[in-house]
C-alpha cells in the first residue's frame, strides 16, 4: 500500500496531473488546498478510482511559543513545525493528536532529549519527516548545504525515535510537482540509510495508519 | 627393514613439526598464523570477485511534465543514472537497459557489480530527478535475480 500523509502542491493542476499519474492510495493534502482544488481532483481521471483513494485534509502549521496549536485541527490533521528549541519541547509535551514536522531547518531539536520528552507523554507521539526538502539539498549547485550530514542526523534520529517507540512517518513534502516522490521512493532511500524491513514498513505504512486512526476515532 | 625406514621417517617428520610448532609458539608467530588463518575464512582475499552479483530492476517511468518525450528519456536513461551517480562509483557498477514500454511506462534494467552497487542504483533512481531536475520520475517496483520472474510479474511472458 502506498502512503504519502503530506504533499503541499498548491497548484491545482499540478496537483490533477500529481493524483492523476501517481498510484498513491492514501494521500494527505494541505485543507486550504483541497478546498480550492477539490473539482479538480474530482474531474481528473485517476490512476486509482476516487472512490477507492482516501484524501486526509493536513495542517501545516508554524508553531511559536504564543500558537502552538491550529485552531481548526479537528477537520484537518494538524502538522507542526517548531520555531524554536523551547516549542518543540513544548509540543513535545503536548497530549493533542499532531505530528511534529521534521526538516532541515528543525532538525536540530530532535535530539535524544527530545525524544525522552516524547516517551513521557501517554498518547504516541509521532515525528513527520518531510524527506523532499532533505532531498532538495542534493543539488549539485547548493555547495554550501552539507547534505550528507544532514541525512546522517537524519538517520540517527530516527534510529534512535524507533528505538525508543516513537512513532516516525516519513512522507513527500513535495512543494511542487518536480519535488514529487512516490512512496516506493521514499522506501529505496531508507534502505540505502540502512534501514530494515520492518522499520521502512513502519515509517510507511504502519505509523500513518495508525495516527489516521487515532484522528478519525476509530 | 623398509618398514623400518618408514616408520623412523614419520617419526623424525612428527618431531620436526612439534619442534616447529614449539618454535612458532614461543616467538608468537602462531598468534599471527591463527590470524591469517581467520582472515582466510572469512574469504577478505578474493571477495572482489565472489560479491559480484546481477539483479533486474523493475521499473516503472512517470512523466509528470507532458512536454518531456518518454521514448527518448527511456532510451538515455542509463546516462541520467550515470551521471547522477558519479564516476568513480560507475567503476564497481554497471548499469544496462534491458527493455522498456513507452505505452505502459516500465522499463527493465541491469545492475551488475557488488551488493551495496544495487542499493546505490534505487536510491539514485529515486532522487535523480532531484539532482537533475528532469520531472520524470522512475519509480523501482520489484528487483529480482531473473528477468523471467520480472516478465511473469508484469504478466508478458516471452515465447521460447
Amino acid at each position: 500500500m502506498n502512503i504519502d500523509l503530506y504533499i503541499s502542491i498548491d497548484s491545482c493542476r499540478d496537483l490533477a496531473i500529481y493524483l492523476e499519474k501517481l498510484d498513491i492510495e492514501l494521500i494527505g493534502i494541505e485543507q486550504s488546498v483541497l478546498e480550492k482544488c477539490l473539482n479538480d481532483i474530482l474531474s481528473s481521471s485517476n490512476t486509482i478510482p476516487i472512490h477507492e483513494r482516501v484524501i486526509v485534509p493536513r495542517i501545516y502549521h508554524e508553531s511559536s511559543q504564543n500558537r502552538l496549536l491550529p485552531h481548526n485541527r479537528r477537520r484537518a490533521l494538524p502538522l507542526c513545525k517548531p520555531d524554536s528549541l523551547s516549542t518543540a519541547r513544548l509540543l513535545a509535551k503536548l497530549k493533542s493528536l499532531m505530528s511534529i514536522a521534521v526538516t532541515p531547518s528543525t532538525l536540530r531539536y530532535v535530539d535524544e532529549s527530545q525524544i525522552n520528552v516524547l516517551t513521557q507523554v501517554r498518547i504516541r507521539k509521532y515525528l513527520e519527516v518531510l524527506l523532499s526538502e532533505f532531498l532538495l539539498l542534493v543539488d549539485t549547485g547548493n555547495v554550501k548545504a552539507h547534505v550528507e550530514k544532514y541525512m546522517y542526523f537524519l538517520g540517527d534520529a530516527i534510529e534512535y525515535a524507533l528505538k525508543r517507540d516513537v512513532g516516525v512517518i516519513v512522507s513527500s513534502g513535495s512543494r511542487r510537482l518536480v519535488d514529487a516522490i512516490h512512496p516506493r521512493q521514499i522506501d529505496a532511500v531508507l534502505k540505502y540509510l540502512g534501514f530494515t524491513k520492518r522499520e521502512r514498513n513502519l515509517m510507511l505504512v504502519v505509523y500513518p495508519m495508525e495516527i489516521l486512526k487515532q484522528w478519525l476515532g476509530v | 627393514m623398509i618398514y623400518l625406514i618408514a616408520i623412523a621417517a614419520l617419526i623424525l617428520s612428527l618431531i620436526s613439526i612439534a619442534i616447529t610448532l614449539y618454535i612458532l609458539y614461543t616467538h608468537g608467530t602462531i598468534d599471527e598464523v591463527d590470524i591469517a588463518l581467520k582472515i582466510l575464512r572469512r574469504h577478505v582475499y578474493g571477495a572482489r570477485r565472489s560479491r559480484r552479483i546481477k539483479r533486474y530492476v523493475l521499473l516503472k517511468v512517470v512523466c509528470l511534465d507532458p512536454s518531456i518525450d518518454m521514448d527518448m528519456f527511456i532510451k538515455s536513461l542509463t546516462k541520467h543514472i550515470r551521471s547522477s551517480m558519479g564516476s568513480t562509483t560507475r567503476f564497481r557498477c554497471d548499469i544496462a537497459l534491458i527493455s522498456y514500454s513507452v505505452e505502459n511506462g516500465r522499463a527493465i534494467l541491469r545492475v551488475t557489480g557488488d551488493s551495496l552497487c544495487l542499493d546505490l542504483v534505487l536510491a539514485t533512481l529515486s532522487i535523480r530527478h532531484f539532482i537533475d531536475r528532469v520531472s520524470c520520475l522512475t519509480i523501482p517496483i520489484r528487483v529480482s535475480g531473473l528477468v523471467s520472474r520480472l516478465r511473469k510479474f508484469i504478466g508478458v511472458f516471452r515465447a521460447t
